[in-house]
C-alpha cells in the first residue's frame, strides 16, 4: 500500500532516487521517471545501471558528492543540468545525500516555475533587442553630425529673410532631435572601451 | 583513452551551444535558444596521433542572469572563449570569463573563437581588436558554427595545446 502510494508520489513529482554503489553503479529506489527509463532498460525499481553514459553530468556530480556522501555530511544540490532526452532536453537537478549509511542521488526534473529558460530566453531576446536599437541609434549619429554641420553654414550664410526662417525652424527642429539622440544609451562599443 | 574538460565560455548569445552542436552532430539552427544550467556532450578528437575524449561542458552565456560558478570551472583542462564578432561587448565578457577561468582553473590553454563570421558585414571586431588578440599570444581562430568554417580547427587547436600542456593539478592525481 505505502510502496504503491509512494510509487506514485515519486511518478507525480517527476523523480527518482538512485543510490551508487561501490562497484560504481547505480541502484534504482524508485519506480523510473519516463526520462529515466531508457537508462535502466529495466524501468522497475531495484534495476542497476551505469547511467553516466546517459547522462555525463553525473560523472562530475559524482566527484562532487564525496562530500555529502560522508557519514556526517549534508545535502548538496547540483545543477542544472540540460540533458537531451528523445526529442526534448530536459532540465535536471542532482541532490547528494548519505541516509543510514547509504549514498543517495534524488534526480529530479526541473518544470514550471523551477524551469527558468522561457523567462531567461524572454530576457535575453530583449536584450539582443534592446542592444540592436541602441546600435541603430548610433548608426544616426554620423548623419546627425553632417545635418549640424549643413545648418550651420546655412546660419552663417546672408540668406533673404524667409529663407533664414526656414533655416532657423531647422535649427529648433534638429536640436531638439539632437537632444532626443544624446539622452539615448551609448553604443556597448564607446561604453565599455 | 585520455580524457579532457572543455568548458565553452562567453557571454550570451554569442554561439556556445551553436558550436558544440555543429561539432558534435554536424547540425545548426537559425533559432536562438539560450542555454540555462549546463549541458555536457562527449567527442573523441585525434590530435597529435592521439585519440583524445573531449568532455565539452556547455556553460550558459553570463550576463546579468546567470553567472559562472567556479564550481563549474573546476578540473577543466582547456577552454573556448566564444566571442560574437558581430557584437563587441562580448569581447569584453569573454576578458572578464578570462581572468576568472585563470583564478579557478589556472594557466590552462584556451583558444578564442571568434564566432559568426558568415556574417562579415555585420563585424564589429576589426583587425586592429583581432591582431591585439594575437599579438597578447592568443590563439584566436574565427569560426562560423552555421557554415561550419574553422569549427573544428578551434577545438583541434584546443585538444593540441592541451595535450602539450602541464597536468592540471585534477590530471596529476
Amino acid at each position: 500500500m505505502t510502496d504503491t502510494l509512494f510509487g506514485h508520489l515519486f511518478r507525480a513529482l517527476d523523480l527518482a532516487i538512485v543510490e551508487r554503489l561501490s562497484d560504481g553503479l547505480f541502484q534504482l529506489l524508485t519506480p523510473a521517471p519516463v526520462w529515466l527509463e531508457q537508462a535502466f532498460e529495466a524501468a522497475p525499481a531495484g534495476a542497476r545501471a551505469s547511467v553516466d553514459g546517459a547522462f555525463p553530468f553525473l560523472e562530475d556530480v559524482v566527484h562532487q558528492a564525496r562530500a555529502a556522501w560522508r557519514p556526517d555530511g549534508t545535502p548538496q544540490s547540483f545543477g542544472p543540468f540540460a540533458a537531451p532526452v528523445g526529442d526534448e532536453e530536459l532540465l535536471l537537478r542532482a541532490t547528494a545525500l548519505n541516509v543510514e549509511g547509504r549514498t543517495l542521488l534524488v534526480l529530479e526534473r526541473l518544470q514550471g516555475v523551477a524551469d527558468a529558460r522561457p523567462m531567461l530566453q524572454k530576457a535575453r531576446e530583449r536584450m539582443l533587442e534592446g542592444e540592436d536599437l541602441v546600435r541603430r541609434v548610433h548608426a544616426l549619429h554620423p548623419p546627425a553630425v553632417a545635418i549640424d554641420r549643413t545648418i550651420a553654414s546655412l546660419r552663417a550664410a546672408a540668406l533673404p529673410a524667409d529663407q533664414q526662417a526656414l533655416v532657423t525652424a531647422l535649427y529648433e527642429a534638429n536640436e531638439r532631435l539632437r537632444d532626443a539622440l544624446g539622452r539615448l544609451p551609448a553604443p556597448p562599443v564607446r561604453q565599455r572601451r | 583513452m585520455i580524457q579532457k574538460k572543455v568548458c565553452m565560455l562567453g557571454g550570451f548569445a554569442v554561439g556556445k551551444t551553436s558550436l558544440v552542436a555543429r561539432f558534435v552532430s554536424s547540425i545548426f539552427s537559425e533559432k536562438y535558444l539560450s542555454t540555462v544550467g549546463v549541458k555536457i556532450d562527449k567527442k573523441v578528437v585525434a590530435a597529435d596521433g592521439r585519440e583524445t575524449m573531449l568532455m565539452i561542458w556547455d556553460i550558459y552565456g553570463q550576463d546579468d542572469f546567470q553567472t559562472v560558478q567556479p564550481s563549474q570551472l573546476r578540473g577543466m583542462s582547456g577552454y573556448l572563449l566564444v566571442v560574437d564578432g558581430t557584437r563587441r561587448a562580448t569581447l569584453e565578457v569573454a576578458r572578464q570569463l578570462h581572468d576568472k577561468a585563470r583564478e579557478i582553473a589556472g594557466d590552462v590553454p584556451f583558444v578564442v573563437v571568434l564566432n559568426k563570421a558568415d556574417l562579415a558585414t555585420s563585424w564589429e571586431i576589426d583587425d586592429v581588436a583581432f591582431f591585439k588578440l594575437v599579438e597578447q599570444g592568443w590563439r584566436v581562430v574565427k569560426t562560423s558554427a552555421k557554415t561550419g568554417e574553422g569549427v573544428e580547427h578551434a577545438f583541434e587547436t584546443l585538444t593540441r595545446a592541451m595535450l602539450n600542456a602541464p597536468p592540471t593539478p585534477d590530471e596529476a592525481l
